[in-house]
């Protein structure tokens, strides 16, 4: 049994936010909304700045589904976390619970009403029809079902982030770890940050 | 009748509490989606697996999965063995 999984690969992440289109694009996200995002830490320290590419985990625990007081999410047989828009309250627990802020929502009308909760599906969708209107409507597209991966991670320009079955996404981090080495021992490091290869590295930059 | 007009008002009163069961568990919610490997109903669905035949789903989603492996789309290094491992 598949078991779906996202990992990002901060050597790679090169912030240029191909995934969020992506993912906007092919779901026809609206407008203030956000499934995904890329954060940057240590902004403009040399060396030390890393990018990572950040929506729902899918957790196997997952803190909103817990919250969550009218029971709108679940989880299917492949690890994805979905969720019920037509059970959503739009409460907003869950994006407390959430650490990762994937939960979002849509405000409209004059005094911004806040609407049903809105996150990354893993592109699989809702409880509706598998690719039917309804479905797109609400969800977005349902790759899965037409036996794609996430647009996020197929359209990654670096494949710093990698999605999938998540046997498969590991076995390609752990090869990819293990052909470049680590730190400074990564291949471009020098050309990029103007460090000879092989050279120890002495973090020293401050988040930003 | 006055026994009468009292059974009639208790009955209206207490018929309040046969609500129907509102309890919302993991069990009874959300149960009806429908699994991926049945297929989308569009002409979106990628060739080269059957919808319906969740072993095909698999493989598909594993040899799609795969294509993100650079080292096995430039045809360096020392890629694993398509499919990867399964659980």
């Amino acid at each position: 049994m598949a078991r779906m999984k996202f990992i990002c690969d901060a050597e790679r992440c090169i912030e240029c936010n191909s995934c969020a289109t992506a993912c906007k694009n092919e779901n026809e996200v609206p407008w203030g909304v956000n499934r995904r995002r890329v954060v940057t830490i240590n902004d403009g320290v040399v060396g030390q700045e890393k990018s990572i590419s950040v929506a729902c985990m899918h957790c196997s625990d997952a803190p909103c589904m817990a919250v969550c007081p009218v029971d709108c999410f679940y989880r299917t047989d492949e690890g994805v976390v979905l969720h019920n828009k037509d059970t959503c309250i739009g409460c907003g627990y869950c994006s407390y619970a959430c650490p990762f802020g994937a939960p979002q929502f849509p405000s409209s009308g004059t005094f911004g009403l806040r609407g049903k909760m809105d996150k990354c599906t893993f592109c699989a969708g809702g409880p509706e029809e598998n690719g039917s209107t309804a479905e797109f409507e609400k969800y977005g597209r349902n790759r899965l079902a037409e036996g794609k991966l996430p647009a996020c991670a197929e359209m990654c320009s670096t494949k710093a982030l990698l999605g999938g079955d998540g046997d498969v996404v590991a076995d390609i981090f752990r090869t990819r770890v293990v052909q470049r080495g680590k730190g400074s021992e990564v291949w471009g490091w020098g050309t990029a940050y103007g460090k000879a290869p092989n050279q120890a590295t002495s973090p020293n930059g401050k988040k930003s | 009748m006055k026994a009468a007009i009292l059974l009639l008002s208790a009955a209206a009163l207490l018929a309040a509490c046969g609500e129907p069961d509102q309890t919302k568990a993991a069990g009874n919610t959300n149960r009806a989606d429908v699994v991926p490997w049945q297929g989308a109903h569009n002409p979106h669905v990628a060739k080269g697996w059957n919808p319906g035949n969740q072993a095909s789903w698999e493989n598909q989603i594993r040899a799609r999965g795969q294509l993100q492996n650079e080292y096995i789309r430039t045809g360096t290094g020392n890629p694993p063995a398509q499919g990867g491992t399964t659980q």
